[in-house]
């Protein structure tokens, strides 16, 4: 079954398909598998900033180290533009890679301490075009300033620049092959809040320039509302829910997302109202071992016996959202505060 | 004070680094210099036997009555260039073994460290006289073969740490641009993989001194009348009772250059 | 435990097979074969090829090695092509000597190694340490070979107080064994030792700041006993491990140090028979001596394995 696009946007064909995905890890010592995705299927369209959100331990980084070739896929389909992204191997692989680039969370572990900017901004292009010994200078120099830094950056080190400034080297370097798909996984996570604002407002303009598409993954659903469009919520592997930004904040339609709308910090702090009351309760169950039937219901406030046998599939609702819980119509779920 | 890394010693770290350093480098340009710096051929008669020292044999002459400082000299350009061949011959195997068997893992990492294992169970010396038996005694033989017994740890060493340099962020992010794997090893986990083997072959080089002198000593080395420390103690040695102090120019210069040697890499240790 | 035996048995397989293969193979490389010496010097091509027949050089070199393996392992090492004596005996007259010798160096190391590691743990960052660091920092920098000479100058031959050369066996007259084992045995040992007093510091360092030592000292106990009965047992898995490695590099050490003290060991009859050329003599010892290094490796870890359970 092929998951329909759901915001009604008519969408042609998307950029990247993914379908029924299931990544799957050997546990060290033994042969125990963990299953760390489990049937995620969504779609992203051309120019589209799709966010996906999750707890650490939902599968959202494996998601997207999947769709980078970097995670074992059990199963499923990854098709970018038509072709089997999932499929290819050895040099057909590595000329198409170019075409999907990722932003990884730490700057400074992806980014090679022994080489200078102009290396690391260097190396990418020399894959774009292995004829060319040394890449053209002004190229380099054009991808630092569109990522807000300049020449005098060059030379030094990754050690000489601060967390911001390497984040941006990463991107600037994700860039050089003119992707048509950037992943950010967690891109700003390890960054000072204050930081953060720049680096998402360059993403944002960056997306905006050069009109590829951006698969945004982060834990924290303030930032991911803020740039995407669409939004995917997973918890334990599975998707809990695929809405829009406005839709989903709003009218949240899995009582995880409510969940995770109710623990985001206030806006004003000075609010007089009595903080909500955390809605979840406990740890995420260990992916090794889910919860049969619904994976959330463990920590579900309204979990009844259904959620125990029955898995719920992820399904589409009248409003265009897809959610996969089996109360979603009954239940009503408070959205984010005004 | 819980330190696991040693007990403070004279001199401290960065004096003893700069003073092993400077050592080195003076033994290595007395070599080089050898034929300026000698005075005196080190394989002609000059003297006679035993005699005391003087100004024009600043150390005495050994038992054929050659000058000992001259063969001192151009003992220590045989012993340096010897250390720097096993060490380089090591190096040369270990580390393509170790990047490879890191790197691929599986199959191919099993059987080439079950491969190192087994050298590993060979005592080094003895392993060492087998293949120079092989090979033809004669210097470079004799440290091929030396190098030939370094090159598992080497290999071990550079395998552990590409496992650990491999799962980095920056490796990963290689491969995402589509660079070939290759390119990912030579440009990427060597460069940071390299370290420990630098400080590693530091020391394999006083150990390539020693064994040197070992295999020199009982023959399978440096061939007469060439000098090396290991030949000098081997001819001293058989006069030790008319001439008790032969022994100690060369023994003193072998212990010398380890100890500088093992100094400059607990210091390259400490430092990097 | 019993399983754990089985396994450790079984992992050590290959390893045996591999370097008994290695030492095999290493000869079969020599330039020549033992076929050449054997027939002569003015011998025809048809006299070398009928020998290498006999000698079954014309089969597979997987097949050569299995019936190489399989007399090795039934003690037939083959003959020196030099003096025809069997490989098997020559080793059986020369290895006691050479574990005597291994056995005092031993006895060397382990006692000033271990007196020196516990006093510069217990003094860490004194003096005391730093001059112990010192002397082991020279103990592991020096040859063997030339302390064993320095050793014999000043000892037999200025103050004549032990013999220079030779060897006694133990039976036949223990006294003069002994004197003869003393000077080759510190000669060995020193490194040991210096290698065993750096370790061992470290080790104990750590145990002595472990809080076990320090409810030990609460209750009262005499520091002497904390060090020597608690910590050191605390240390002694450790120090197996570091003796284990000891004994691999005493078997390499003893072929220059036997030269020195003019003994008829392991070591002697190796290098005499590289010098020679006589290849089957090599590695006969250098199978004898992986077998016996592997051996001990195999008791280090079985004694790890059981001190420690958690290891698997």
């Amino acid at each position: 079954m092929r998951v329909a696009a759901c915001d009604g946007g008519a969408r042609a064909e998307p950029l990247l398909s993914i379908d029924r995905l299931d990544v799957q890890f050997r546990l060290p010592g033994g042969g125990a598998t963990l299953k760390a995705v489990d049937g995620v299927s969504f779609e992203i369209g051309r120019r589209e900033i799709f966010g996906l959100i999750g707890e650490s331990g939902s599968g959202k980084s494996s998601v997207a180290r999947a769709i980078m070739r970097l995670a074992p896929i059990a199963s499923g389909s990854v098709t970018l533009a038509g072709i089997r992204f999932d499929q290819l191997q050895g040099r057909d692989l590595r000329r198409h890679r170019r075409r999907v680039q990722m932003v990884f969370q730490d700057a400074t572990d992806s980014l090679d301490p022994r080489m200078t900017i102009r290396q690391a901004l260097a190396e990418p292009l020399r894959m774009r075009d292995a004829s060319a010994r040394d890449a053209p200078e002004n190229i380099v120099a054009d991808l630092l300033h569109r990522v807000g830094l300049d020449e005098s950056h060059l030379d030094r080190k990754p050690r000489g620049l601060s967390g911001g400034q390497r984040q941006r080297v990463a991107i600037a370097r994700a860039l050089a092959l003119e992707p048509e798909l950037l992943v950010c996984d967690e891109a700003v996570s390890a960054l000072d809040v204050s930081v953060q604002a720049g680096i998402i407002n360059l993403l944002l303009s960056l997306q905006q320039e050069l009109g590829i598409a951006v698969l945004f993954i982060s834990h924290d659903l303030g930032v991911v509302a803020h740039l995407a469009e669409r939004i995917g919520v997973m918890y334990l592997g599975r998707l809990a829910e695929v809405a829009t930004a406005e839709s989903l904040t709003a009218r949240p339609r899995h009582p995880y997302t409510e969940a995770l709308l109710a623990a985001e910090p206030e806006p004003k702090p000075s609010s007089l109202r009595a903080p909500r009351p955390p809605l979840i309760i406990g740890d995420a169950p260990s992916a090794a071992n889910p919860p049969s039937g619904c994976r959330f219901r463990t920590r579900c406030r309204y979990a009844r016996e259904l959620c125990a046998s029955e898995p719920p599939r992820l399904r589409p609702l009248p409003d265009g959202g897809l959610v996969a819980c089996h109360f979603a119509e009954e239940l009503v779920l408070e959205g984010r505060r005004a | 004070m819980i330190r696991g890394d040693g007990p403070r010693r004279w001199p401290p770290g960065n004096l003893r680094a700069r003073l092993s350093a400077a050592f080195l480098l003076g033994v290595a340009i007395l070599a080089i210099l050898a034929p300026l710096v000698a005075g005196h051929s080190p394989t002609q008669q000059n003297a006679m036997p035993f005699s005391e020292m003087s100004a024009d044999h600043w150390l005495g002459t050994d038992d054929l009555g050659r000058d000992v400082w001259a063969r001192l000299v151009y003992g220590a350009r045989a012993s340096l260039l010897a250390a720097f061949v096993a060490v380089v011959v090591g190096v040369g195997i270990g580390v393509p073994i170790g990047l490879v068997s890191g790197f691929y893992g599986g199959w191919t990492d099993a059987i080439l460290m079950r491969i190192a294992d087994a050298f590993l169970s060979f005592p080094g010396i003895i392993l060492a006289i087998a293949i120079t038996a092989v090979l033809g005694s004669g210097l470079l033989h004799a440290m091929v073969a030396v190098g030939i017994v370094f090159s598992p740890s080497i290999a071990r060493l550079m395998r552990g740490q590409v496992l650990v340099t491999k799962e980095r962020g920056y490796v990963e992010a290689a491969s995402t641009f589509g660079s070939p794997s290759w390119w990912i090893v030579v440009r990427h986990i060597l460069p940071n993989a390299i370290q420990p083997v630098v400080i590693q072959a530091t020391f394999m080089l006083g150990l390539a001194v020693l064994a040197e002198a070992s295999l020199s000593f009982v023959g399978l080395g440096v061939q007469y009348p060439n000098p090396s420390f290991g030949v000098m103690l081997r001819s001293a040695a058989q006069f030790t009772a008319i001439d008790p102090m032969g022994v100690y120019p060369p023994g003193l210069a072998i212990a010398l250059l380890v100890l500088a040697f093992n100094a400059l890499g607990d210091s390259l240790r400490d430092i990097l | 435990m019993k399983r754990m035996l089985i396994g450790r048995i079984a992992a050590l397989i290959p390893t045996v097979l591999l370097a008994s293969f290695i030492a095999f193979v290493l000869v079969q490389l020599a330039p020549g074969d033992a076929s050449t010496i054997l027939a002569g010097e003015n011998a025809t091509a048809e006299r070398i090829e009928e020998i290498r027949r006999r000698l079954g050089f014309d089969r597979s070199l997987i097949e050569q090695y299995w019936t190489w393996l399989s007399h090795a392992a039934r003690g037939d090492l083959g003959a020196s092509v030099i003096s025809q004596e069997s490989i098997a005996a020559a080793i059986g007259r020369t290895l006691p000597i050479t574990l005597h010798l291994v056995v005092g160096a031993l006895m060397v190391a382990v006692t000033l190694g271990v007196i020196a590691g516990v006093a510069s743990a217990r003094r860490a960052d004194t003096a005391i340490d730093a001059v112990i660091a010192s002397f082991s920092s020279a103990g592991a920098a020096m040859p063997s070979f030339w302390l064993g000479l320095v050793l014999v100058s000043i000892f037999a031959l200025r103050l004549d107080w032990l013999p220079a050369t030779g060897f006694v066996s133990l039976a036949a007259d223990p006294a003069s064994a002994l004197r003869h084992l003393v000077l080759p045995s510190i000669a060995l040992g020193a490194v040991g030792a210096a290698e065993i007093a750096r370790q061992l510091r470290g080790v104990l360092i750590e145990i002595l700041a472990s809080d076990h030592v320090r409810t030990l000292r609460a209750k009262g106990l005499a520091e002497r006993r904390v060090v020597w009965v608690h910590a050191l047992r605390g240390a002694a898995v450790p120090l197996l491990t570091i003796i284990g490695l000891q004994v691999s590099r005493l078997l390499g050490a003893t072929v220059v140090v036997e030269a020195v003290f003019g003994i008829q060991g392991v070591g002697t009859l190796v290098v005499d028979a590289a010098n020679n050329r006589d290849y089957y003599v090599v590695q006969g010892v250098v199978v004898v001596m992986a077998a016996i290094v592997i051996l001990i490796n195999f008791a280090v870890d079985v004694c790890y394995r059981i001190s420690d359970p958690r290891i698997r």
